[in-house]
């Protein structure tokens, strides 16, 4: 199961946000062209864990302002 | 390697199709690789109207995406959108019609439920005239479907007993328009938040229940270190946490904030002298009639609200309030609210001094500079609003009072002249209550929940169990499908092909794309079904509907002549092109009209061009209210008068209802979604920790409510969010003893009737540990 997130971190902070995501176990982080912006994406057995996962581990990072969830599939 | 939004969508979607996606590598190999055909759509849930694209297959839904390409939202969806195949997918969908027999609902043919329906209303309307009928709908049903039941009920039945949900949230903010501008409906876009340079949030948890406006929101502010936002909210949500200027009123007195505000640019000349001198007007009321008065007049009445003045009433510093009215005049500002403003008693006039300071500094009709109502519906904008479907209005800005608006429409829809009555029919509160007290002998509601989200529902719950005959149209089971004598299951989403009309004047096209489970039907059909067997039965004029309008494509089409030579006009909207585009904005008039981001400004909307609103004189970029009465928008001169019911020793708190991320509304859809419901499991209160300190009670605890009108129990969250001697508790859930408007007041704002969800007074009590 993979969800595709969109993260809003602080302005210049992507790199330090990208380098803390990349230590979670199936959560990569993708650098995107606009600042203060990062793609992730969740991999994890359920949707539930993964969602969990957004919520627990990506939005409570520091530096990172907010998350979405932008595409899944069943 | 950096890559962009939609190339990240593409990877996404990649890795997800992909059978080695737990391998890691991502790269452009993964974005060639053939994937489902994607399908654009609408998201089902908040007025935000989020682009979404569908992947389909064996008419099931299997994924789903935030469309890129989509003007507004931009390929962001929050997470209930995610969890919508699932939600249409749910088990736990209505599939086939239920009459109840001995008090109990039993499986039933269509034929059987819709001839009982038919005669019920027949029946009721011989013996009793056309008001002892009533429909109450919903900012959920699409646009064709409220036009229809708008038009079946008034111009057909004869009865102005038309109501909705959007009465409960939208109404205020309707008041505020249409007092200010003449006209309902923001005049400015999305497209502003890009220009803006202060964020004016009062009254909207925007964060959680317009989640993708917040996030564009948030990328304006880390564009540039200009951007401010300011936050008026007496509870810290979690806007207050991007705030540069949080300023938390005592309940119920942000007008005074508001007038201190406007006390204070006046103060420091920050007013735009030129821009009043234009396009603006005073006035106030006097023995119920409103009265024109002068800028003096204003002034004079503002010495009263001096920031210090207002910081004795709303409890906001003087030097807050100073602050933010210099942020404000600055501008370019940019305000948004939405149920802090809307659901309270004073509704109308809170919308009204938002819009005054907009009008006072000149921060309207210019890139940045706009007052915008957010809505909480995907469809109570174009859907209800716009379609008149409410009990004192007609389609695109008409009002059933004016002479020459119902004959337009008798004209239009083929009614006999006098059809339509010329009274308002029964708001909302007012409905429910006639419900109560047996004036209502059949009501047909269509999606939506009252026995759930109406305020002081131990009355109108019992009005609705006790309704002579209550039909009820649904895809899920709710409360009110549980207290209903027929039940009939809909189609929901992309089940049905229609338009939505989201916060910005957007009409967007969602397609019909997966079949709807067992006997389901669209509630189009439904109503059209129900049209013809009125028509049948003598009810309704003959040929009112029967070769005349049997498919939304055709009542789409009566819908875009009804808004000719008004302020809607989206003529040019033809139901091809919205199926190809992402939407357009209104006024529209013309095929080749790319729609309007800015209404009011020449050179942006085309009614300053040509029809009946046309005005050669002005040069490209200035501005004329043109609905307005003499084309100058009000400034009110509104009293400062606080909420129905304030805290006394009974009940010394004051309660205010809510939302959280994760559910909506009534939790009829997102409870439907596991993923969903166990993230916010439960109902909470949120308690301040003095208060939680006094009343001994912790996080966890059961806390007893009472308000004068019920009770609740509910499990404590003690966090310092309410202020000190106010609660918190989102409304979503209804296991039992969690259903918070038991506890809350109907007493409704005299101009728009919506009810003050926002504010009554309870006490609380620990129960027992959970
Ligand atoms: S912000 Fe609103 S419209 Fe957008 S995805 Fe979320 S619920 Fe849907």
């Amino acid at each position: 199961m993979t969800v595709g997130v969109h993260v809003r971190t602080r302005l210049g902070c992507e790199r330090s946000v990208a380098l803390a995501l990349g230590e979670f176990h199936g959560i990569e982080p993708i650098e995107l062209e606009e600042p203060g912006t990062l793609g992730v994406l969740i991999r994890d057995e359920t949707l539930e864990s993964a969602q969990a996962r957004l919520r627990e581990e990506v939005t409570r990072l520091e530096n990172v302002l907010v998350a979405w969830p932008i595409h899944f599939e069943w | 390697m950096r890559i962009n939004r939609r190339d990240f969508v593409k990877i996404s979607a990649a890795t997800a199709t992909a059978a080695s996606a737990t391998a890691g590598t991502l790269g452009a190999g993964m974005m060639a690789r053939p994937g489902p055909e994607w399908v654009k759509s609408v998201c089902r849930f908040c007025g935000t109207g989020c682009g979404v694209q569908l992947a389909i297959s064996d008419r099931k839904l299997v994924a789903l995406r935030g469309d890129v390409d989509h003007p507004t939202t931009r390929g962001l969806v929050c997470a209930k959108a995610l969890y919508l195949p699932k939600i249409v997918h749910s088990p736990t969908r209505l599939t086939h019609p239920m009459i109840r027999r001995g008090g109990k609902l039993e499986r039933a043919s269509w034929e059987e439920a819709m001839s009982l329906v038919a005669e019920k209303f027949a029946d009721a309307i011989a013996d009793h005239g056309p008001d002892s009928v009533a429909y109450y709908g919903s900012g959920q049903a699409l646009s064709e479907e409220s036009y229809f039941a708008n038009r079946l009920f008034k111009g057909g039945i004869g009865t102005n007993n038309v109501e909705g949900n959007p009465r409960l949230c939208m109404a205020s903010a309707v008041g505020g328009y249409v007092s200010t501008y003449g006209k309902d409906e923001p005049m400015g876009s999305y497209d502003d938040i890009d220009h803006a340079n202060v964020f004016f949030l009062i009254g909207s948890n925007a964060a959680e229940c317009h989640p993708v406006i917040f996030d564009r929101i948030m990328a304006r502010k880390q564009e540039s270190n200009r951007v401010m936002v300011i936050c008026v909210d007496p509870r810290k949500s979690p806007v207050q946490s991007i705030a540069d200027v949080y300023l938390s009123p005592k309940p119920g007195y942000d007008l005074a904030l508001l007038h201190g505000m406007a006390s204070a640019i006046i103060e420091t000349n920050r007013h735009d002298e030129e821009f009043l001198a234009e396009h603006v007007q005073f006035k106030k009321v006097v023995d119920g009639k409103p009265v024109s008065v002068g800028w003096e007049a204003y002034r004079e009445f503002l010495d009263d609200w001096t920031p210090e003045k207002a910081e004795a009433v709303c409890g906001v510093s003087a030097q807050g309030i100073r602050d933010a009215a210099r942020a404000f005049a600055m501008g370019p500002t940019m305000s948004f609210w939405t149920m802090g403003l809307n659901q309270r008693t004073r509704g109308v006039w809170a919308n009204n001094l938002v819009h005054n300071l907009h009008l006072l500094t000149g921060q309207i009709g210019k890139p940045g500079a706009t007052p915008f109502s957010l809505t909480g519906q995907p469809n109570a904008c174009g859907g209800v609003r716009d379609t008149g479907s409410l009990c004192h209005i007609l389609p695109y800005g008409r009002v059933v009072k004016n002479p020459a608006h119902r004959a337009e429409m008798e004209a239009l829809w083929g009614s006999e002249e006098g059809r339509i009555k010329p009274a308002p029919g029964l708001h909302t509160v007012a409905m429910f209550n006639a419900l109560g007290q047996g004036d209502i002998k059949a009501m047909f509601v269509l999606t939506t929940n009252p026995a759930h989200s109406m305020p002081n529902l131990n009355a109108h719950r019992r009005a609705m169990a006790n309704a002579p005959f209550l039909c009820v149209i649904d895809a899920f089971e709710t409360q009110t499908t549980r207290l209903a004598d027929v039940v009939l299951p809909a189609a929901m989403w992309t089940e049905k092909a229609g338009v939505f009309g989201m916060s910005e004047r957007r009409y967007q096209y969602q397609p019909c794309v997966v079949d709807p489970p067992g006997q389901a039907r669209p509630d189009l059909d439904v109503l059209i079904d129900l049209a013809k067997r009125l028509e049948a039965r003598g009810v309704v004029p003959e040929g009112f509907v029967t070769g005349k309008l049997e498919d939304a494509d055709a009542i789409w089409d009566e819908m875009r002549e009804a808004s000719r030579d008004t302020a809607y006009d989206f003529r040019g909207m033809t139901r091809e092109r919205l199926k190809r585009e992402r939407g357009v904005r209104w006024p529209a008039p013309t095929v080749d009209h790319p729609g309007t981001a800015r209404r009011f400004v020449k050179g942006d909307d085309p009614l300053l061009d040509a029809g009946p609103y046309a005005d050669e004189s002005l040069a490209e970029g200035q501005l004329k209210f043109y609905a307005a009465s003499d084309h100058r928008a009000v400034i009110w001169l509104r009293p400062v008068v606080g909420p129905a019911e304030e805290a006394d020793e009974e009940y010394p708190f004051l309660l205010s209802t809510g939302r959280v991320l994760e559910h909506w509304h009534t939790g009829t859809m997102t409870m439907a979604a596991r993923e969903l419901r166990r993230a916010q499991p439960k109902a909470f209160v949120e308690i301040h920790p003095e208060d939680a300190r006094a009343l001994e009670v912790s996080t966890g605890d059961l806390v007893h409510l009472e308000s004068r009108r019920g009770e609740a129990s509910i499990e404590a969250r003690v966090v310092d969010m309410p202020q000190k001697g106010t609660a918190f508790v989102p409304f979503h859930w209804e296991h039992a003893g969690s259903l918070i408007n038991d506890v809350t007041i109907d007493a409704f704002d005299a101009g728009s009737k919506q009810p003050e969800f926002k504010i009554c007074a309870v006490r609380l009590s620990k129960a027992r540990t959970v």
